[in-house]
């Protein structure tokens, strides 16, 4: 079950002064939810989100299944996204992308047996200037190597 | 020739702290919203319109032209400023929000004094975490400032900015994608007509801008449409943010004129091609933008004429760079997945076309292709460009199109009836890597 | 305002779509995802048409060398189900326009790369918009040579619908009808891009009382029926246009039969009415039509011929005094069967005429009434005739005190609506006209089957006073097929020879019109009537009741009359 806190209450009631709707509120506490179920949006989160804003959850979930950054699945406590879109591959990314799935032994949308990593290949991240370009669950790493991301897991995993 | 030499930064400027609101005021900051509420909001759009600035948000639409289009009268309007900047090759607005957030503040307010708009709402993309938060701080100084708010400036205009937070979705950058995705809709791009300034967001008159024209805006009203229009090409003129990337020596944002050579802006912006490499390709204003031939890019200006002249468009300036090692086909490859990937899926020809010309440009990849599927890509490409809601299916078909064509030896290279011709290495190959 | 369509000029009035227009004036645009019930989408891209306006100049419209108005074409094609004509439009189809015949066959291209052309094992076949519009507008074969996508197969939305997503070209009219129609947003689509496809949120069903309208509106098998599935080709079936007669709405409908067997309902589209709708119990209604049917005539258990029968009846009505008998009349029945047994028991000297009362819930927002008849405001008519209807608990009382000894029951069923049981020993008879065994056919001492609603033709008048015709959609036992003029034929029956016919002649009740049993026994009880259709029967009544006076059965045809709002108070005429 999930039930949305008092806090989290709060704030929903806050998004949804900000339109003039309150279907229009649906984002924002789609991310309050996945924030609060432990990055990842459940059926009984999404649901909880259709109810708060008196929507029907087919609605809900029609909304947060367009969108690839509500995650529908658990992911680990490292969302380790890495572009390999044009300006990054061209700087190396697909290398990078080889390195980590070795490494990790996972590849696109899986998440390591010890739940510590989750591995998604993902579009322009608007890093182009500064490929290759992964994100660590909200924060960007850039200019990358080989080298780089082994230091930064390295860092990850004290 | 236009040229970077004597060119003064107005929107990117080397001042440090600038997204303070102390240090923004100390430079002129919020002088142009001051002379704005001066001015009779019709003044206001003229002033812009004068200008001649054009949007920076890739279609290239007059601004000042397209803020006359909000009816007049007291309806509830609305301003939406698209800061989704999910083009491939195109990471500008991100450095406004991070070094100038006030140019933008100012602009929006601007926009919505000249055209009676009481809310703004901001569509940052989802990723962008660091950038909303910097652009909140900044507006949470602007609030306590006054300029933003009741009473503006002691004007009686009241004008509120809402930041929205996208969640991953190319399409919500299309303009009417991301008004119903503001809605909590599934953002679906919308029939036109009715256009945006007709029925909008909630169905009221709304106007839609990129991040880097509202920044423009404040400029225009701060130094004049005078000073402003001669600033670069003059069909086309003002400042602009040039997005460099690829194999450059040294990619990043650059602020400069528009209408400048795209070779100054590679070989000396830039620092030249990486490792003294030779050039092959130059995709001009974000992927969507068809590809450039090394022959074009020695004459092309980054500007609507100068890009129009070889066959391209100026986008959103976003310049992506390929040395001759750079296996173009296995670009397209990259590119066709990710129109394909973000297609919303609405309209047939692009849901279903986006997918069959990543599939076909994968067997040029493998190296099992045909002449029979060079063909085919031309005509799915044709059954797709302007038969859909919105303007992704020719986004998705022009680099196809243009790469295919303006570059059909690589192509008919990876062809399976040239495979001994050519000699080519038919394992996936990665795009030449660091 | 004149519009031209492949150089035909049409004046208009009002500010209809190209596509409202040209379906209109009879020009076929190939469309998916418009529908005329709903908003509009503009998703499948299947109805482009090139358009132009007229070119104006300082002095108004500009003309060429020829005097005719300069075009000014649109830079590409456009949809004609969300573009408003104006005027002096000029509109080319794929019939002058290689462009849009072009692009028509691009957009059938597209949308079979991932469609599992599994025609011959899909429930649509024959019926489907994709197929027709294939076969018409689309391309020869397809250049596409990779494994389709993937998708849910076999999905039960929910206890009526069955969707398969691999044939879903989502046109989204399911999930437009469910929220701006049905009023019940079960529907979404999910995902985005060629994964998407159309769900419930998990563990939620799609089982709104509309629910099974989603299937008529896909324009691909993409969702069925689960009471139909696999049941039936579509062209084995025969179609007649008719009514719903599961409330007072009257929705219009088709009865689809096989085999003498109802197989499905659909609705009709009669706007006064219901639209393009019907609700699901009212769409599986029809098993009653098929189930647990009265066959042949039966007096205490034991089964007569139509003349002993019909003596028999003589005999059970004679056996008490009129004064002591009565009758109940249905409103559920026709007007005919209603009115003939008024008539002939008035002339019998009855005076106890009675009706029930069937009204459940509230009427919703849509279609479904409260009452569960469909046809009360028939006998509102009656009453007149009749005289003044007697309530059931009346009825009750009478025979409890004995002053009412003999029942005679027009398909209607007293004992399954509060008449108790006990009282049947108080009856020294009770005669049942009746289509089903219900409880009042299982008491009664004498069963005579009747004509349902589904074999017979008469009128109902709906809530709205509208006057509508059922039509036979199967034959009774001694009818045949083909010589029921108002019986809807099958492709069969009007297009194969008869060795292509392998229906069979299965699932025929034994049964009669209540008006045809009534004008058999008049003689031998000594009341002259005659009855000899149900035409003939309607003009007598249309004659004695002055709301029916310029009514036939001829202008009620398909789609019904409205009757004069005064409908339900008019007094008799003589
Ligand atoms: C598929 C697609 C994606 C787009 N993405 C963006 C975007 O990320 N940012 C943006 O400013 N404009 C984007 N646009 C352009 C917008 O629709 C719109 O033209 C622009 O925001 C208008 O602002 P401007 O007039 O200031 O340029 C996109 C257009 C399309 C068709
Ligand atoms: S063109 Fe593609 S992205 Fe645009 S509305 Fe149609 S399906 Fe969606
Ligand atoms: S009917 Fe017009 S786009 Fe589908």
């Amino acid at each position: 079950m999930f039930s949305f806190t008092k806090e989290n209450l709060q704030r929903i009631e806050a998004e949804k002064k900000k339109y003039p709707t309150v279907e229009s509120a649906v984002m924002p506490v789609l991310w309050i939810a996945q924030e609060q179920n432990g990055n990842w949006l459940s059926e009984a989160a999404i649901k909880a989100t259709a109810d708060v804003l008196d929507l029907s959850p087919a609605h809900v979930i029609g909304v947060a299944s367009f969108y690839t950054m509500y995650n529908k699945q658990p992911v680990g406590k490292y969302h380790l996204q890495v572009c390999s879109n044009i300006s990054c591959s061209l700087l190396g990314a697909k290398k990078l992308i080889h390195h980590l799935e070795n490494k990790l032994a996972i590849t696109h949308g899986e998440t390591t047996q010890d739940g510590l990593y989750t591995f998604s290949e993902v579009e322009c991240l608007g890093s182009c200037g500064t490929a290759p370009a992964m994100q660590i669950n909200d924060d960007y790493h850039e200019n990358l190597t080989i080298e780089k991301m082994d230091e930064l897991l390295k860092g990850l995993e004290k | 020739m236009i040229s970077l030499a004597g060119y003064e930064k107005v929107i990117l400027p080397d001042i440090p702290n600038l997204n303070q609101i102390a240090v923004y005021e100390k430079h002129g900051g919020y002088e142009g919203l001051k002379k704005a509420v001066s001015l009779s909001q019709d003044d206001v759009i003229n002033e812009v319109k004068k200008s001649g600035l054009r949007g920076r948000g890739g279609a290239g639409f007059p601004t000042g032209l397209k803020w006359s289009f909000m009816p007049k009268g007291d309806k509830v309007r609305y301003l939406a400023c698209n800061g989704d900047e999910g083009e491939p090759g195109t990471f500008k607005d991100r450095q406004i929000f991070e070094f100038n957030p006030h140019l933008f503040i100012e602009g929006t307010l601007i926009a919505c004094y000249a055209m009676g708009i009481k809310t703004a709402y901001v569509y940052i993309r989802g990723e962008y975490v660091k950038w909303i938060n910097i652009l909140q701080a900044s507006l949470d100084e602007a609030y306590a400032k006054g300029y933003v708010g009741q009473n503006i400036l002691g004007k009686g205009f009241n004008t509120d900015i809402v930041i929205h937070r996208g969640a991953g979705a190319y399409i919500c950058g299309e303009e009417s994608s991301l008004m119903n995705s503001l809605e909590g809709k599934r953002p679906y791009p919308r029939i036109k007509p009715p256009f945006p300034a007709q029925v909008g967001l909630w169905g009221q008159p709304t106007t839609i801008n990129n991040i880097e024209t509202l920044a423009n805006a404040a400029v225009i009203l701060r130094k004049g449409a005078d000073w402003y229009s001669k600033i670069g090409a003059e069909k086309h003129p003002g400042p602009v943010l040039y997005g460099i990337s690829g194999h450059v020596n040294k990619p990043g944002v650059y602020e400069g004129p528009t209408g400048m050579s795209l070779k100054e802006l590679i070989y000396d912006v830039a620092g030249g091609i990486k490792n003294g490499k030779k050039l092959k390709a130059v995709i001009p204003g974000g992927s969507s933008t068809p590809i450039l031939t090394p022959e074009s890019v020695e004459k092309a200006t980054m500007d609507a004429d100068g890009l129009r002249a070889v066959g391209t468009s100026m986008g959103t300036a976003g310049i992506i760079v390929m040395d001759e090692d750079t296996d173009l086909v296995e670009a397209l490859h990259i590119l066709s997945k990710f129109y394909h990937h973000e297609s919303c899926g609405q309209c047939t020809p692009c849901r279903e076309g986006t997918g069959w010309l990543e599939k076909i440009v994968g067997k040029f990849a493998a190296g099992t292709a045909t002449q029979q599927d060079y063909d085919l890509l031309l005509k799915i490409c044709a059954n797709m460009e302007g038969r859909t809601v919105c303007a992704l299916a020719d986004a998705a078909a022009w680099p196809v199109r243009n790469t295919i064509t303006r570059f059909k030896e690589e192509f008919e290279a990876r062809m399976i009836e040239n495979k001994n011709k050519a000699g080519w290495d038919y394992s996936m190959k990665a795009v030449s890597g660091v | 305002m004149k519009v031209t369509i492949d150089n035909i000029e049409h004046e208009v009035n009002g500010k209809p779509t190209i596509l409202e227009l040209a379906s209109k004036v009879g020009v076929e645009i190939p469309h998916f995802c418009y529908h005329p019930g709903l908003s509009i989408s503009g998703n499948c891209r299947m109805c482009l048409v090139e358009a132009g306006t007229p070119k104006m100049g300082p002095n108004g419209v500009e003309l060429d060398a020829d005097g005719k108005p300069v075009i000014m074409w649109g830079p590409k094609p456009t949809t004609s189900c969300s573009t408003p004509v104006s005027e002096g439009m000029v509109v080319k189809t794929g019939k002058t326009s290689k462009v849009i015949e072009d692009a028509q066959k691009g957009v059938l291209e597209f949308i079979l790369i991932n469609h599992p052309l599994d025609c011959p094992i899909c429930d649509q076949a024959g019926e489907c918009p994709l197929q027709e519009n294939t076969f018409k507008f689309g391309p020869e074969g397809s250049r596409f040579e990779f494994e389709k996508n993937h998708k849910p197969k076999r999905v039960e939305l929910g206890p009526n619908v069955m969707f398969d997503a691999e044939r879903c070209i989502n046109c989204t009219r399911c999930v437009r009808f469910s929220d701006e129609v049905a009023k019940a947003p079960q529907l979404t689509v999910i995902q985005r891009g060629d994964h998407n496809y159309i769900a419930t949120f998990p563990g939620i069903e799609l089982d709104n009382p509309y629910a099974m309208n989603v299937i008529d509106i896909c324009p691909v098998g993409a969702l069925t029926s689960k009471h139909f599935r696999f049941k039936s080709r579509v062209w084995e079936m025969s179609e007649t246009d008719t009514i719903c007669t599961g409330c007072a709405n009257g929705c219009n409908v088709k009865m689809w039969v096989k085999n003498n067997e109802i197989l499905r309902q659909t609705p009709r589209e009669n706007q006064a009415v219901n639209q393009w709708w019907m609700c699901d119990e009212g769409r599986l209604g029809f098993k009653s039509l098929n189930e647990n049917r009265v066959s042949g005539p039966r007096f205490k258990g034991s089964e007569l011929s139509w003349e002993a029968a019909s003596s028999q009846l003589a005999d059970s009505l004679k056996s008490v005094q009129a004064s002591e008998l009565a009758v109940v009349v249905s409103p559920f029945a026709t007007l005919e069967d209603n009115y003939a047994s008024i008539k002939f028991f008035k002339k019998l000297g009855v005076k106890t005429f009675v009706r029930y009362q069937h009204v459940k819930g509230q009427d919703d927002h849509l279609l479904i009434k409260a009452d569960k008849t469909p046809n009360q405001a028939a006998l509102d008519l009656l009453e007149g005739i009749a005289g003044k209807f007697t309530t059931g608990e009346k009825l009750a009382a009478a025979i409890e005190s004995g002053s009412i000894k003999g029942l005679v029951v027009i398909e209607e069923n007293p004992f399954g609506n509060g008449l108790s049981d006990s009282l049947k020993s108080k009856l020294s008879i009770l005669v049942s006209f009746s289509t089903n065994w219900d409880e009042t056919a299982k008491l009664a001492d004498l069963v005579i089957p009747a004509a349902s609603v589904a074999e017979t033709i008469g009128t109902f008048i709906n809530a709205k006073g509208i006057i509508q015709k059922v039509r036979p959609a199967k034959v009774l036992k001694l009818q045949n097929r083909s010589l029921m003029r108002e019986t809807g034929l099958s492709r069969w029956d009007k297009h194969a020879w008869k060795y292509d016919k392998w229906a069979q002649p299965t699932h025929v009740t034994d049964a009669k019109p209540t008006w045809e049993v009534l004008e058999s026994a008049a003689s031998a009880v000594g009341v002259e009537v005659s009855f000899k259709s149900p035409e003939q029967i309607f003009s007598k009544a249309a004659s004695e009741i002055a709301v029916l006076k310029d009514v036939t059965y001829e202008k009620i045809g398909t789609a019904g009359v409205q009757l004069t709002s005064s409908a339900k108070t008019e007094a008799v005429l003589s």
